[in-house]
């Protein structure tokens, strides 16, 4: 009897340690975890989306485009800040430098991911993003914190053709080759959409001029397309950013 | 007292520049980098071939970059590339020190490091590839009034009989284009190896300067940094992230110290 209880005893305890084990160890590959779609509450009362992709090519590092729907939209670059495993990450905007090209300006962080616990149930992260306290500060600023398992209704897809509606225009968009397609919008002429960075997109317009066609060098707009997954199915958005304020966003809804 | 006071704190100063000089001087930036181009010293034919050469070379980048622009970027991705690898190549066997030639044989190179490996580019490669070739053609031609004055024995300023080219402007323009384009680059080996690169030929186009011991502090800065970090990333991605973080902190603390020194008399490259 005496060996059953010390048995039960040492399973429970060796139970006890998994469980606690198996919420830190998700640490040593927590892109499983980050990447993904989290909703969160900005300074205690707007709600704001964080969507986040893992870099291939860059591994431990991620993109993430944070918004707020209709209102505001940035896109990151989530990189590690230190070697340890400590679970602190630097957010740099992405944003268009002066040759157009789109990029990490400024190497201070404007805002700082902590990861805390990872809840064992649902597999997914606690955290909260905070000011960096740099003198980057672009994009948004201020408290946010998710919540594990608070996942978002929205989800950061690939590039969808077709015809998309907004409130004052409608555009179509060929198939995308080579990371390139063209754009018409009813409103304001030919673009060629672009793909910069995976899930990122540059829209330049297209200018004729007395040597041909040419691209404006400086983007008109940086898009992405997500798939908002609302109670009556879900539907695929093209989102439009002003390269030079990210609180100008505007929405396209495919047509079906 | 007072008077006292700031002689020694003068004779301070000097000893300790004095000091710098000297280690720079002997030192200079170690080799493997070096390889622009050293030679100065001409025979007349020689420097006509060159003269030939620069002038040959301004028109074709001219034509390069106008008769590509209709074309696909792939395209133009490649014509570009043929068309700089010819101008390096015709420069001959002479390894002149002409930026000219800095800048187009170090597109090349940048150009290999950004190649993607697998059949499917990533996204941003060709641009990045495109984006370095097309600057590179444009500062090449910026630079080559310079070059060509300096060929001449004109000069573009003199300072007592010293001929003066403006390496150490052309130096801090062109890390600051090669770090913007480091920026757009998400592939952390790729990102790791420009931004190392781009301190290496700082350092050296600095070094090169008739001007160098006022870039003392810059030279010997950037050459702390380099004599502990190795050329290619070691480290699996995460690290070679921090390391990249490491490099950039470097260059902007090496560009701080040139902003009093460097004056800019040649007008920025759009």
């Amino acid at each position: 009897m005496t060996e059953y209880l010390k048995l039960t005893g040492l399973s429970l305890l060796a139970a006890a340690l998994g469980v606690i084990a198996g919420a830190h160890s998700p640490r040593a590959d927590i892109g499983d975890v980050l990447a993904g779609s989290h909703v969160g509450v900005l300074n205690r009362d707007k709600e704001i989306h964080l969507l986040v992709r893992t870099i291939p090519e860059r591994k431990g590092s991620f993109l993430g485009l944070m918004l707020m729907k209709d209102r505001a939209a940035q896109f990151y670059r989530i990189d590690p800040l230190d070697s340890s495993l400590s679970q602190s990450y630097a957010m740099n905007p992405i944003e268009v430098g002066r040759d157009g090209e789109l990029g990490v300006l400024n190497i201070e962080p404007s805002l700082v991911l902590s990861l805390g616990r990872i809840c064992p149930r649902t597999g997914r992260p606690d955290f909260t993003i905070n000011d960096a306290g740099s003198r980057n500060s672009a994009g948004f600023q201020g408290s946010i914190v998710f919540k594990a398992g608070h996942n978002s209704d929205l989800s950061w897809s690939d590039y969808v053709p077709g015809e998309f509606k907004g409130n004052h225009d409608r555009l179509r968009l060929s198939a995308l080759t080579d990371h390139e397609a063209t754009l018409f919008s009813e409103q304001a002429g030919s673009f060629v959409i672009r793909e910069k960075m995976t899930g990122i997109y540059s829209i330049k317009k297209l200018s004729v001029t007395s040597a041909g066609a040419l691209l404006e060098t400086r983007p008109y707009r940086i898009g992405a397309f997500i798939l908002d997954q609302g109670l009556f199915g879900s539907r695929e958005r093209l989102i439009w950013i002003s390269p030079s304020n990210f609180r100008d966003v505007t929405h396209f809804n495919l047509k079906r | 007292m007072k008077t006292c006071h700031r002689l020694i704190y003068g004779i301070g100063i000097c000893l300790a520049a004095a000091l710098l000089a000297n280690r720079v001087q002997a030192n200079g930036p170690s080799e493997p980098w070096f390889q622009d181009g050293l030679e100065t010293a001409f025979t007349l034919p020689e420097q006509d071939e060159i003269v030939l050469w620069a002038r040959n070379s301004e028109i074709a980048l001219r034509e390069l970059l106008e008769s590509v622009q209709p074309l696909p970027l792939t395209r133009q991705r490649d014509l570009m590339a043929a068309g700089i690898r010819r101008i390096v190549q015709e420069s001959g066997p002479t390894q002149t020190e002409l930026l000219m030639r800095f800048i187009l044989n170090r597109a090349l190179k940048i150009n290999s490091i950004l190649e993607p490996g697998a059949a499917t580019a990533r996204p941003g490669t060709l641009d990045q590839q495109l984006r370095v070739l097309t600057q590179s053609a444009r500062l090449a031609i910026k630079y080559y009034r310079s070059d060509l004055a300096y060929l001449s024995g004109v000069g573009i300023r003199r300072v007592g009989e010293d001929l003066l080219r403006p390496t150490a402007e052309f130096a801090v323009e062109y890390a600051e284009q090669l770090m913007q384009l480091d920026a757009s680059i998400l592939e952390a080996s790729a990102q790791y190896k420009i931004a190392i690169l781009t301190l290496q030929w700082l350092q050296s186009d600095l070094y090169r300067d008739v001007n160098r011991l006022a870039y003392a502090p810059a030279i010997e800065r950037i050459q702390r940094f380099l004599d502990q970090t190795p050329e290619t990333p070691t480290t699996p991605d995460r690290e070679t992230v921090i390391r990249i973080r490491e490099i950039i902190l470097t260059y902007q603390a090496a560009m701080k110290t040139l902003e009093a020194t460097v004056i800019r008399s040649v007008p920025q490259t759009p």
